[in-house]
């Protein structure tokens, strides 16, 4: 199935523009309903979080196989603060906790990347999660 | 007043000291500050301020700690401040995540929202 990947400039006006690719193309590797929706939003959280703190352009990399829907969202250049420091008091990452199977954040060598993972089924349709 | 309201927002004037703003469609971080600004005024200006997000298809984490700041101020000017969510969506569910309604009075209807007496949360 065909890889998703866009970069963003830092500019947060471009997020609606991206969580509209994003949705489109989760449809076309059959992922839709609650599970799309939940997806946009993990992917909206890390990318904002991306774009307020880097002063560089955010990368952001979806892939499915028959069983796991990966996202990555990556961003080079300097951060200002540490990158999850955020003032919401974290919820951002406890909304991206709360929607998909696995997350893990590097970060490192002026990059930081975050990689989100879904259980995904065999035959295309939604997974429910627990 | 409000010289840039973030897009796809309405304000109802029910009563005299009451706003509600009507979220439809998608609000997010990059209409922060214009969202913070009309919460900040509506708070000041009114007893009770309830936000409806009945019709909204889309809300991050940034737009629900305004909420969250909104609320802190009506608190500390004994005033209210409420949130009328619809039935499940990403949007209830991002609610839900961020822990919000827990600190935050919520209503499932606009009758319930402009109650005078507390709405229990959810």
């Amino acid at each position: 199935m065909e890889p998703f990947e866009v970069s963003l400039p830092p500019d947060l006006s471009g997020l609606r523009g991206l969580r509209h690719d994003l949705a489109a193309w989760l449809e076309r590797v059959g992922i839709s309903g609650s599970d799309r929706d939940a997806v946009v939003l993990a992917t909206h959280e890390a990318a904002a979080n991306g774009i307020e703190h880097a002063s560089a352009r955010v990368v952001v990399r979806g892939v499915r196989d028959e069983e796991n829907l990966l996202v990555v969202v990556s961003n080079s250049g300097r951060w200002r603060g540490r990158p999850w420091d955020e003032p919401r008091g974290g919820s951002g990452l406890t909304v991206i906790r709360g929607l998909m199977s696995e997350l893990d954040i590097n970060v490192g060598q002026g990059r930081t990347t975050v990689r989100m993972r879904m259980d995904v089924e065999e035959e295309g349709g939604p997974k429910l999660r627990p | 007043m409000h010289d840039h309201p973030p897009r796809d927002i309405r304000i109802e004037r029910p009563a005299a000291d009451t706003a509600v703003v009507v979220f439809h469609g998608e609000h997010d971080i990059a209409s922060k500050k214009e969202l913070r600004t009309l919460l900040e005024s509506l708070v000041e200006e009114n007893a009770l301020v309830v936000a409806d997000f009945t019709d909204a298809t889309f809300v991050d984490s940034t737009t629900i700690h305004l909420l969250l700041v909104a609320h802190a101020a009506a608190q500390v000017r004994g005033k209210t401040f409420r949130v009328q969510l619809g039935t499940a969506t990403i949007v209830r569910t991002a609610f839900e995540l961020t822990g919000v309604l827990n600190r935050v009075e919520c209503a499932s209807s606009r009758e319930e929202a402009l109650r005078r007496e507390p709405v229990a949360r959810s």
